[in-house]
């Protein structure tokens, strides 16, 4: 199987665990990775809560871009991936819209036909390949670990745009967290934000909202967070000694990317999964 | 908690409070929905599932009301469209179908027009528009990759960043009436 891959701006700027892990995982179930070239940043929801017609133009670029090659477009981070198909759910139900942000693409002779199809990482796992094909691949099952599992919310919403698993009760990730060995466990705040977005806006309303995962996961017995999204990592794995500083509190809560995991259950060397840039570090390995 | 933002009588018929235009320019932005707002019977139900409305100056519910009756002061200069995680869940629970998350979208762009913004957007978006990248990705991050046997950073198209920006002028929405603070 074949796919463009496009990381965005955050995973090779901070993230490098995350491109790490799922190329390793990539190559051990024959999934091949193309890189996306000459890409620009997707906009995320900074732009769009500037200037929406840019934001579509960015998606509808990056978009265009890869509908030159005859492949899906694969994306780890929720930020790119929603706004990857939240452009093309928009473009291709408004024409007219289309026809004025393909006026705008013309500057860098590119056009946007709506051929490409957008997915995350682990819907090429999930749905692509399946659960029986990589339960399978695994070697090294992490029986006993019990994992807090964060989807981050634009994996998953809004469902009519995401279209991958239920807005409110997905089932996705524990599935997919079960064919490891690893144990998806219940815990309070489970499904509320991270906190993310607010981060560079409310700094103190952020962390607070962070907390609640830290406390929540804590006293669930959680071993470790589960995450897809290099955001919420950024609130649950490099934040978290910051808000123990902050509240004077323990947590020390590793945050594995679902692709570490998995790539351990898979046998790979946790030194080609980038553990060593985990900021908690993870030492159950 | 206290919530203490009224409507009044008085305000919903001082033109100097009420632009009759603002609906226009808020719906006319892509994607906006103005035909799921009419549907608003503030039910509450996105206030009560905002995870943070608590923190807000101005409740999700009152602010769909507020926009019904075009007080565009009010609602550009609150705390909340910017306070907004993005979540989802008050779109997504609204048994109306209102397009709440995406509306406070619109009310942003709305804002920053009128050079309403936070700092960080500003920063953002200028970072964006020099490099092509939210955030560069330094030498130190390309020994990191280095170092796990990634390939080198695809460059970003800086040029293709700027005809865009460019050709819509996004830029200009920060030099002009600068108030981000």
């Amino acid at each position: 199987m074949r796919y463009l891959y496009y990381t965005g701006c955050t995973i090779p700027a901070r993230m490098n665990n995350y491109d790490a892990s799922a190329r390793q995982v990539a190559k051990a179930l024959n999934i091949e990775l193309i890189e996306l070239q000459n890409a620009v940043c997707c906009g995320t929801v900074n732009i769009k809560s500037v200037d929406i017609k840019t934001w579509l133009s960015l998606g509808a670029y990056n978009l265009a871009l890869a509908e030159k090659d005859d492949m899906d477009l694969v994306t780890l981070c929720n930020g790119c991936f929603s706004t990857l198909k939240d452009s093309k759910h928009i473009l291709d139900s408004k024409s007219n819209l289309k026809n004025e942000i393909n006026e705008i693409l013309s500057e860098t002779n590119l056009i946007y036909n709506g051929t490409i199809k957008v997915k995350h990482f682990i819907e090429v796992l999930y749905t692509d390949l399946g659960i029986d094909f990589i339960k399978n691949k695994i070697v090294n099952p992490l029986d006993n670990l019990k994992v807090a599992i964060h989807y981050g919310c634009h994996a998953i919403r809004p469902s009519d745009v995401a279209n991958l698993d239920d807005p409110e009760n997905p089932k996705i990730l524990e599935n997919l967290t079960r064919i490891t060995g690893a144990k998806p466990i219940e815990w309070r705040f489970k499904d509320q934000c991270c906190g993310g977005p607010i981060l560079g806006i409310n700094e103190d309303l952020s962390l607070k909202m962070v907390r609640n995962k830290f406390i929540g996961a804590k006293e669930a017995g959680a071993d470790c967070f589960i995450t897809i999204c290099p955001f919420c990592a950024v609130q649950l794995d490099v934040m978290q000694m910051k808000v123990e500083q902050k509240y004077n509190e323990k947590y020390e809560i590793p945050v594995l990317y679902y692709t570490q995991l998995l790539g351990l259950a898979l046998g790979i060397n946790p030194e080609l999964l980038g553990f060593d840039l985990n900021r908690v570090p993870v030492n159950f390995i | 908690m206290v919530r203490n933002v009224e409507i009044t009588t008085n305000e919903i018929f001082d033109l100097d409070a009420t632009d009759l235009k603002f609906k226009d320019k808020l719906f006319k932005l892509p994607d906006i929905d103005i035909k799921s707002l009419k549907y608003c019977f503030q039910c509450t139900t996105c206030t009560a599932s905002c995870p943070i409305s608590n923190a807000f100056d101005l409740m999700p519910h009152q602010i769909m009301q507020m926009i019904s009756l075009s007080l565009i002061n009010k609602v550009i200069n609150c705390n909340a469209i910017w306070l907004c995680l993005t979540c989802y869940i008050c779109q997504e629970r609204c048994p109306q179908n209102v397009k709440i998350t995406d509306i406070f979208f619109g009310l942003k762009n709305i804002a920053t027009s009128h050079g309403l913004y936070p700092k960080s957007i500003k920063l953002f978006t200028a970072a964006i528009y020099e490099n092509g990248r939210a955030i560069e990705v330094t030498d130190f991050q390309e020994e990191e990759r280095e170092d796990l046997g990634l390939p080198e950073v695809s460059p970003f198209d800086k040029n293709a960043i700027k005809k865009i920006f460019n050709k819509i002028g996004i830029m200009k929405l920060f030099k002009s009436n600068d108030k981000g603070d």
